[in-house]
């Protein structure tokens, strides 16, 4: 014991009250107009107002139009004739491709997380698909469906339906084994084991996939209709953009955006009815995104067990007398086909068989329809080795494709980090920028293409700037939700240990917001890789896109394979390479966060 | 942390004095306003009226001479164990080596000096408050703040960290302020126990003079916890504090 012992504290605090309740002399004017400036909405007002009213007097300086002539254009007679129309079409076909996307997607998820069979054959595919930028498709697709509606559908559900049979395959293979384990105790069937535990447990990455798939299939949607059709949102704007007619343009952006804003929230409130209840902690009801980004569908661990075949066939050969032997068979065949892909090396093989039976199927098929629809395997390959090997033809636009895709990336990850910290830190920079983002966020961002054009032309500034403006938003929301969601004790703790704001930033906020960015730029990864083929498919003769869009107008379909191929691998490698950046910038984190 | 309107403050006519060396700990039902208080001392919080001295100075914020430790533990996920102890060291500026070796010198003295390099999400809960009461040891406080600092813990781990804590505070000169809802951790720990009841006053003061350290003998058994006990309940229970917290 210390042979002084000297006072150290003293407390004294008598009443601890709101200090704005206790005491404040009357408010001055300039503290009323203080506390009106303060104010979010005002803010926001403010901010949409000025950024207005500069448009409107510096509008003229660039191409396009200005707010006043857009509002004229609100009203005239050609919104009536053009615009509502152009936007029935798209609905329509939108509609349809995103019915499609969930009728067909959950039962497909579900069936590969409960079958292991199915999940074998599938996952290598859809993995793949899921990252494929699927605009690379389109020529392939414009040659299958000729141009019509059949074709808007099916890219808007190429566009759509990966993210839904993706989100469902991990949310049925993520639940709880105890879950499961209730079920059985009490003796479900597997009917109400699938309406009482697999689909309310899976429910919420359901409905993050069905999110995901409105996004995509908009842009598809957009994108078919910029690419190859005389109807439609698409085929509006890019009509407009390219008489000049920026008026009109903008009015139909903004209709699209509000629609978009719109369905959002419809959608937003449906997952809520079914899903609120239970476990979702209010920010992640705020901002879904920050959390369903996590699930891009590479991390693909499933860990429930397949339901065991035999049960069904067991019943089927107790049925049927006449189908006995044959029902046995079958019977037999699943338990061996099960037993088999049990180990790592069966499944291996049963993939590596599907593959050969699928190009068997595609080169017998080939030769019976013209080989300007669909090559053969065989002439793929040798198109590929001419195009590396013999001429290296593909090399250049694979350098200019993968060169846009590392700029832009790179852009869009340091704008993103730097306004969504600003946004997530300082209340007001949030309220300015709000709107803006929350705009572009819900748009399809196709529609930018044909002002882009407009703007900046077909080559290296364009694919930059649509490249930027698709994957800067899973950054800056990320980097956004990382600041909002922190506890208040990280904080805390630095305040306690007297630390500056400086100080705080520095070793609470930014570290506290790795994972989550590290999550933003896995997402903006893809995205970028999406964008580039994008805008080279509709709109240059640059990069593998374009290769593709020029061998497609010459029908030289075989030639065309090759540069699809190459994105494919590219897609593929990003998928890897991200999913490994989140342990490396973040050892500390669980490997998926929010999940 | 919710401010509390004006029509019911947290704390009212709340005076606390604590000599060096000395342990005392606040003890009451939930949201009496112990942890107000503590907040208040710690500089966490603004009181409207009243002040906060420190070794004779007014403390109005946060300062070197005061430490806290959390319920939650609180410790960066994205730092070592290392890091995690040298952080305030840090933030007063200390150069890398010398506040390493401080950190490593208390990691010894919790016990955790080979877990040196882990991250908390890999060590148990006893071990992470044990880096937080490390992490707050390290700056040399002469006032240690424990917001239920066990309070997350298994009953066992609990007990083994009470006497840890109890042994350092011994071969020590620092002040400790904790706030805890066991009658029993409050009279194994404390010098005095006061017992604080809504709104935010203490209405009993109970010295304790049982020997120190008091992990080598059957406390339990002894008298003086008896009465302690009882004494500490009866007040509890008369301001039918418990009633309200089994009526929650």
């Amino acid at each position: 014991m210390a042979p002084t012992r000297t006072l150290v504290v003293s407390a004294r605090a008598e009443t601890v009250t709101d200090a704005a309740a206790y005491g404040l002399s009357p408010l001055t004017l300039s503290d009323r107009l203080g506390r009106v400036l303060r104010n979010a909405w005002t803010q926001r007002i403010l901010s949409v107002v000025v950024v207005f009213a500069l448009w409107q007097i510096f509008g003229n300086q660039f191409t396009t139009s200005v707010p006043s002539l857009i509002f004229q254009q609100a009203f005239s007679q050609s919104f009536a004739t053009d615009v509502i129309p152009a936007f029935g079409q798209t609905l329509a076909t939108f509609g349809t491709g995103f019915a499609i996307c969930i009728v067909a997607g959950v039962p497909i998820g579900l069936a590969m997380a409960r079958v292991r069979v199915v999940r074998v054959i599938l996952e290598p595919y859809v993995n793949t698909f899921y990252s494929l930028p699927m605009v690379s498709l389109l020529p392939v697709l414009l040659l299958a469906f000729g141009i019509g509606f059949p074709l808007r559908v099916a890219a808007t559900v190429l566009f759509g339906i990966f993210a839904v049979i993706v989100n469902t395959y991990i949310g049925a293979s993520s639940i709880d084994p105890a879950l499961e384990d209730t079920a059985k105790v009490f003796v479900a069937s597997p009917g109400k084991r699938l309406t009482t535990v697999i689909l309310p447990a899976s429910l919420n990455y359901i409905f993050a996939g069905i999110r995901i798939a409105f996004g995509h299939g908009m842009i598809g949607a957009v994108v078919i209709e910029l690419e190859a059709s005389a109807i439609g949102v698409g085929f509006q704007l890019s009509t407009d953009a390219s008489e000049l007619r920026f008026d009109k343009f903008w009015v139909v952006v903004f209709v699209l955006g509000i629609f978009s804003i719109i369905a959002g929230v419809i959608m937003r409130r449906t997952e809520r009815t079914f899903t609120e209840p239970w476990t979702r902690p209010a920010w992640m009801r705020r901002h879904p995104e920050a959390t369903s980004v996590a699930t891009t569908g590479s991390a693909l661990t499933p860990r429930a067990a397949a339901p065991a075949p035999s049960r069904t066939s067991a019943a089927s050969a107790a049925g049927g007398s006449a189908f006995a032997p044959v029902a046995r068979g079958f019977e037999v065949f699943g338990h061996a086909i099960n037993r088999l892909i049990r180990k790592r090396w069966g499944a291996v093989t049963l993939q590596i068989v599907v593959l050969l039976i699928l190009l068997t199927a595609w080169q017998i098929g080939s030769t019976s329809v013209s080989r300007a629809v669909l090559p053969s395997p065989i002439s793929v390959a040798i198109e590929i080795y001419n195009q590396t090997i013999v001429t290296g033809s593909i090399f250049a636009p694979l350098w200019q494709s993968v060169s846009l895709l590392v700029v832009g990336f790179i852009v869009a990850v340091v704008l993103g980090v730097i306004i969504g910290l600003a946004m997530g830190q300082f209340r007001w920079i949030n309220n300015v920028l709000d709107p803006y983002v929350s705009f572009l966020y819900a748009l399809p961002h196709a529609v930018f293409i044909p002002i882009l054009v407009v703007w900046l032309g077909f080559g290296f500034p364009f694919g930059l700037g649509y490249v930027v403006i698709s994957a800067i938003f899973p950054v800056l929301i990320n980097a956004m939700q990382s600041v909002r969601t922190m506890k208040q004790e990280y904080p805390d703790l630095a305040r306690s240990f007297n630390a500056s704001r400086w100080q705080t930033t520095r070793t609470i906020i930014w570290p506290h917001s790795i994972p989550y960015i590290a999550t933003g730029i896995r997402l903006a990864f893809s995205v970028s890789w999406i964008a580039v083929i994008v805008s080279e498919v509709l709109s240059s003769e640059q990069g593998l896109g374009g290769l593709i869009t020029s061998y497609g107008n010459q029908y030289r379909t075989a030639d065309m394979f090759v540069p699809v191929i190459f994105i494919t691998v590219i897609s593929v490698v990003i998928l890897q390479l991200s999913t490994r950046l989140q342990p490396r910038l973040a050892p500390w984190a669980p490997s998926s966060l929010g999940k | 942390m919710k401010y509390p309107s004006a029509a019911r403050p947290a704390l009212d006519d709340f005076n606390l004095e604590l000599a060096a060396g000395e342990f005392v700990s606040l003890l009451g039902a939930s949201g009496c306003g112990k942890t107000t208080a503590l907040r208040i001392v710690g500089g966490l919080l603004e009181q409207v009226a009243g002040e906060v001295y420190v070794d004779g100075t007014l403390s109005t914020g946060p300062s070197r001479n005061k430490a806290m430790v959390f319920q939650h533990f609180n410790l960066l996920p994205w730092r070592t164990a290392l890091n995690n102890v040298a952080y305030g060291l840090e933030l007063q500026g200390v150069r890398k080596q010398e506040r390493h070796a401080i950190a490593r010198e208390y990691l010894e003295l919790v016990g955790l000096s080979r877990e040196a390099d882990r991250y908390p999400s890999q060590m148990s809960g006893g071990q992470n408050q044990r880096l937080g009461l490390a992490r707050a040891l390290a700056i040399k406080p002469k006032l240690l703040l424990m917001d239920e600092p066990f309070g997350a813990l298994d009953a066992l781990t609990r007990e083994g960290l009470q006497i840890m804590l109890q042994q350092i505070c011994d071969q020590t000169d620092i002040a400790v302020l904790f706030v805890t809802h066991s009658i029993d951790e409050a009279i194994f720990l404390s010098d005095r126990v006061l017992v604080m009841t809504t709104p935010g006053h203490v209405i009993k003061e109970a010295p304790v003079s049982l020997p120190k350290p008091r992990a080598d003998y059957n406390w339990r058994d002894s008298d003086e916890y008896r009465s302690l006990r009882a004494d500490i309940w009866d007040v509890l229970e008369s301001e039918s504090v418990l009633q309200t917290e089994t009526g929650r």
